[in-house]
């Protein structure tokens, strides 16, 4: 059997080579600001921004800090300048209902200038009108229908007066109204001279007054049509004269949007509500209601012209291109807008200028960016995006609305056309759930561009890394970096890959590390940043983070925790295990694991299962090496074994299967009853057949074990076990490999069980014989021994006549000190 | 602004009152008259008898104006109509007087209007009213008639709804009379104050000639002059430049003028515009 030898010094720190490097400093490089090691997400985002049919918008799935924004957004803008420039859009009044005001689509660039037209129109007709109005033109020809309503009535109380005065009647005025009086001498006749006057007289004379009385009354009830004739005629020469004054005005705006129906209409409305209501810009007196409220009649005239206002809500005068538009805060009214509303008199007034556009209408006929977790989070803001991008129209509508909570009267806005694409950034559990629960979700986000965590560790990509360097310090106006320090970062890029072979392509970490060497660099008065400036800063980040690891190794220092060191011990074994506090804050830590063995029915107990501080895959792993043991010694008699595995003074949950071989170790140290150098700790879960595999975090595991062995002084003996198959994610830290180098620490790489038992041990694991024995002395010869041993002794048990007195001498046992042979 | 021109020598301005909008605005001008030349006011109410007579007849109804019913008319109720009027023009007078810081006496007189009216006019030195009473015909009524036929005293003739601080309107030929209402048109306008000079001449030699003349003697006094002028002066043209001309306080002399009887008439009666008649 090949015994673990320890692993060279080179194995354990892939290190960069400045001397590859053709440069002395990154000064001397061409820029790299584009995302490196990302090519299947930018493929991707190439696709979804190129395709342009419904539904193919973008969701950039990534950790955080991958540059998911920075590719996406480099990618837009590098696209946009040559895609058409999308309309402008403004809000207008809607003069038959005002609750609902119409969009106006505008050439780009021009809505402003419709706008400011619009508004010198207003400012224009102020005087004009009032011009018109006042002109001798107008006033002649109010006053001449004025007079023939007058005359009108004259002549006809003119003639009746005649007739009347023909029979010796007058017409005389009343406090009321007007009567006829008979007269005599040219005065009204005295009644003692009228009674005196012959019955006929008198009878012929009432007569004359009732049919004269008749006749003024059918005059008194035509004055009413008159004076209605006479108003329409004002009506119709001041609708004569507001036309003549306004509509040379409108003929100049409506010549510049000859092409444009909406607007004209628009035009058309305008003109006759101006006509209408040509009276509001002859009104020149202080309104008494309003200034007892603190108006100014300033404000009042204002108010009435805002129906010819122009809102313009997207304003593309300065876009050249499509827009590309990144929301911060995409809650449901940044997105889709809103309608504002003044307070006045304590009552809540809005009317179409008051609408505000929404991140979809500035990015409408562009591309829209949202971060999915601020979206998710948003209240409704979510759903408000998926309804714009399934109906493909803005609808601004207040959620109070939308949710009928509230029914005072808003305005519904006419929805505005949309044409988007909207690229998500998010996290990749997002995009899993989102795809999983929302079906509307799949439809309206087609393509995933999937950022990777990392990148292969080549001499392209390390140049490439360096030209990247290069570019960050050039875009944050950093230092130039020295060769040196490149090759540094490079490796530390590596590690934070976990792997040896690999570069993460989180590139916040790496800008970060840049940034605060920049700064060490200035305190040292450095000119470029050198290499001792980015282990600075790496020490500085690990000093700063390192609390909590400090007072753990502290507690173990001072035995609070109890893990051995040297000596050896049976059925105790130091496991390692990795915390993890936020990112790139992760230490390894050493933890007892003891295993116990005694009579019973073929069992494992993991106590961390039985208590629920263990997590699904942990059991697994307990589980496959209960497995591995029963298959191996007592495959072919009862496996009489009782066992209880433990994570020592663990108080928090343990998961992973990365301490299952420590687990199954301390299990076959305490079967074969050999001690276990306390001096080594181990990694690396373990399968059916006792092959030893792969873990994660192998480098903080082993630096969190070296950290303790040195506080109490390397003796030499010790080491870490690491499955063979993490060879090659060592990158370790510089004092483990000078240690390594001096023989003062070891590491080893194992395949097998049976290699780590005979390390461990100092005994070798044995090989079964044909007849399928192992060698008496070996550890596998003990464990099959003491196994054999059990079964026997409870085949003695199961011998008894009773069951019951067999029952008991089990519990019995149970209740014994562990069973040694 | 305080000296009275010796040649308007205003103490009393009589004010007829019948309740309607014309007197109203006679009352108000006369206020503002008596205020500028420190007079007093006088109001006179005149219960017409003519009206009293018909009421006895046993026929007699009237036709109302704005319900055009045909109602009977009788004593008791028409006394009581003409009672209320007259504590109404009183209480108007009153309160204008005070606006005004005026002092003013008020009569209630019966008989014929226009008789009733010029007797009040004698105590008095200017006399206003309305050129109509209750809304009849834009031409001169009646009394208003009388009152410009039979005294010797200026007349102040109004119409409701247009206000007395207009540019006021001067008509002007030359003559004494034109002279004088030059002197009264060019007070009331006061410094610095428009007025309006429609020249009535012959020929444009002497409307030219006028015009220097007025310029002459009302420069210096600051006042903001306009002239307008016909080539061809008859009575309609001047009809129409007098409408073309605003609708502010006219002033014209009807003694010792050179307009003809004519203009004079349609000026007075056919146009609607309020007068004062200088004397």
């Amino acid at each position: 059997m090949p015994s673990a030898t320890p692993l060279s010094p080179d194995l354990l720190y892939t290190r960069c080579d400045p001397a590859e490097f053709q440069f002395e400093t990154t000064a001397e490089l061409a820029r790299l600001e584009e995302i490196i090691g990302q090519e299947r997400a930018i493929t991707a985002i190439q696709f979804g921004i190129g395709i342009q049919h419904e539904g193919f918008n973008l969701y950039a799935l990534g950790p955080n800090g991958t540059g998911k924004f920075t590719a996406v957004s480099q990618f837009l803008h590098q696209i946009s300048p040559h895609k058409p420039t999308p309309s402008d859009w403004c809000y207008i009044n809607n003069f038959d209902d005002p609750h609902k005001p119409h969009a106006l689509q505008l050439l780009a660039g021009t809505a402003t200038i419709f706008r400011d037209e619009m508004r010198q129109l207003v400012t224009a007709l102020r005087s004009t009108i009032p011009a018109v109005f006042t002109s001798d033109e107008y006033q002649a020809q109010q006053r001449a229908i004025e007079e023939e309503f007058n005359e009108r009535q004259v002549q006809a109380l003119d003639e009746l007066r005649k007739t009347a005065l023909e029979h010796q009647i007058a017409l005389i005025r009343t406090p009321a109204g007007f009567a006829f009086a008979p007269l005599k001498d040219g005065e009204v006749i005295k009644p003692d001279e009228f009674i005196a006057l012959p019955p006929e007289k008198q009878k012929s004379i009432e007569a004359q007054v009732n049919a004269l009385q008749e006749a003024l009354q059918r005059i008194m009830e035509q004055v009413p049509h008159w004076q209605r004739e006479t108003q329409a005629k004002i009506t119709q020469l001041n609708e004569k004269m507001a036309r003549y004054a306004i509509a040379p005005l409108l003929a100049e705006i409506r010549q510049k949007y000859g092409e444009n129906p909406g607007v004209l209409s628009y035009l058309d409305r305008v003109e006759a509500d101006l006509i209408k209501n040509f009276g509001q810009f002859l009104d020149k007196g202080e309104n008494p209601m309003a200034t007892a409220v603190g108006l100014t009649s300033a404000d009042i005239g204002q108010k009435s012209f805002t129906r010819y206002q122009v809102n313009v809500v997207v304003d593309n005068s300065s876009t050249s291109g499509a827009p590309v538009v990144y929301e911060d805060k995409p809650s449901y009214m940044n997105l889709i807008g809103r309608v504002e509303h003044v307070s006045q008199m304590g009552n809540l007034l809005t009317d179409f200028t008051l609408i505000k556009p929404g991140a979809l209408h500035r990015a409408n006929g562009g591309y829209l960016i949202v971060h999915a977790r601020k979206l998710l989070t948003e209240p409704f803001a979510y759903e408000g995006l998926k309804q714009a991008l399934r109906t493909k129209q803005i609808r601004i509508e207040s959620l109070g609305q939308q949710f009928s909570l509230v029914s005072t009267v808003g305005l519904e806005p006419e929805p505005i056309p949309l044409q988007v694409k909207v690229v998500l950034l998010g996290e990749r559990y997002l995009y899993y759930l989102l795809t999983a629960y929302d079906p509307d979700f799949v439809e309206l986000f087609k393509v995933a561009a999937d950022f990777g965590d990392e990148m292969l560790r080549n001499e392209a990509n390390s140049l490439a890394y360096a030209r990247l360097i290069c570019g960050l310090a050039h875009k944050e106006n950093l230092r130039h970096f020295h060769k040196t320090a490149v090759a540094r970062i490079i490796e530390h890029s590596a590690r934070l890959a976990g792997d040896a072979e690999r570069l993460t392509t989180h590139m916040q970490s790496i800008s970060d590390l840049l940034r605060e060497a920049d700064y060490w660099a200035g305190q040292q008065g450095h000119e470029v940043v050198t290499l001792a400036d980015v282990n600075q800063a790496l020490e500085a980040q690990v000093y700063r983070a390192g609390r909590i690891r400090e007072q753990i190794q502290e507690a173990i220092l001072r035995e609070t925790i109890l893990i051995d060191t040297q000596g050896a011990r049976v059925g105790q074994i130091n496991g390692l295990s990795v915390l993890s506090l936020g990112q790139n804050n992760s230490f390894g830590k050493p933890s007892r694991i003891t295993a116990r063995v005694r009579l019973g029915k073929g069992e494992v107990i993991d106590i961390e299962r039985q208590v629920e501080m263990g997590g699904p895959i942990h059991s697994k792993g307990v589980l496959i090496l209960s497995a591995f043991l029963a298959a191996r010694y007592a495959a072919e008699r009862p496996f009489a074994l009782s066992a209880t595995l433990v994570f020592e003074q663990s108080y928090s949950g343990v998961e992973g299967d990365s301490a299952s071989s420590a687990e199954l170790y301390a299990l076959l140290s305490a079967l074969a009853n050999l001690p276990i150098k306390q001096s080594l700790a181990v990694t690396g879960s373990v399968n059916q057949h006792g092959e030893v595999q792969a873990i994660g975090g192998v480098n903080e595991k082993i630096e969190g074990f070296f950290d303790l062995c040195r506080a109490r002084g390397l003796t030499g003996d010790q080491g870490v076990l690491i499955p063979q198959a993490n060879v090659k994610h060592l990158m370790l830290r510089e004092d483990v490999m000078q240690a390594v180098a001096a023989g003062q620490f070891h590491i080893y790489a194992v395949r097998t069980i049976d290699e780590g038992i005979a390390l461990l041990t100092g005994v070798e694991a044995g090989e079964a014989d044909d007849a399928g024995n192992y060698p008496a002395e070996s550890v596998n010869g003990r464990v099959m021994a003491r196994l054999e041993a059990f079964s026997k002794t409870q085949r003695a048990f199961s011998a008894s006549p009773k069951e019951e007195a067999d029952e008991k001498a089990v519990s019995a046992g149970g209740n014994d000190e562990p069973v040694t042979p | 602004m305080n000296q009275s021109p010796h040649k308007l020598l205003i103490r009393r301005i009589l004010v007829a009152l019948d309740g309607s909008p014309h007197s109203q605005a006679a009352l108000e001008a006369a206020a503002h008259l008596a205020e500028l030349l420190r007079a007093e006011l006088m109001g006179v109410f005149v219960e017409d008898v003519n009206l009293l007579r018909l009421a006895e007849l046993p026929f007699a109804q009237e036709v109302r104006r704005h319900t055009a019913t045909i109602e009977k008319l009788e004593v008791r109720y028409l006394h009581r109509q003409l009672q209320r009027q007259a504590e109404q023009a009183q209480a108007d007078l009153k309160r204008v007087a005070n606006a005004h810081a005026l002092s003013a006496t008020f009569r209630v007189a019966r008989g014929p209007v226009s008789a009733e009216v010029l007797a009040a006019a004698l105590e008095a030195d200017l006399l206003a009213l309305g050129r109509i009473s209750h809304a009849g015909p834009p031409r001169l009524g009646s009394t208003a008639k009388t009152a410009v036929a039979q005294t010797s005293r200026p007349v102040l003739l109004m119409r409701p709804g247009l206000p007395f601080a207009q540019p006021i309107l001067l008509v002007y030929d030359g003559s004494p009379g034109a002279e004088r209402a030059l002197e009264v048109a060019a007070y009331l306008a006061g410094e610095n104050g428009r007025l309006q000079v429609l020249l009535w001449a012959e020929n444009a030699q002497q409307a030219l000639a006028q015009e220097e003349a007025i310029r002459q003697s009302q420069q210096p006094k600051g006042l903001n002059l306009q002239f307008r002028r016909l080539t061809q002066p008859d009575v309609a043209n001047f009809a129409y430049l007098v409408r073309l001309s605003g609708t502010g306080l006219m002033v014209l002399s009807d003694t010792n003028t050179r307009l003809p009887t004519a203009v004079v008439h349609t000026l007075l009666e056919e146009l609607d515009h309020p007068i004062l008649l200088v004397r």
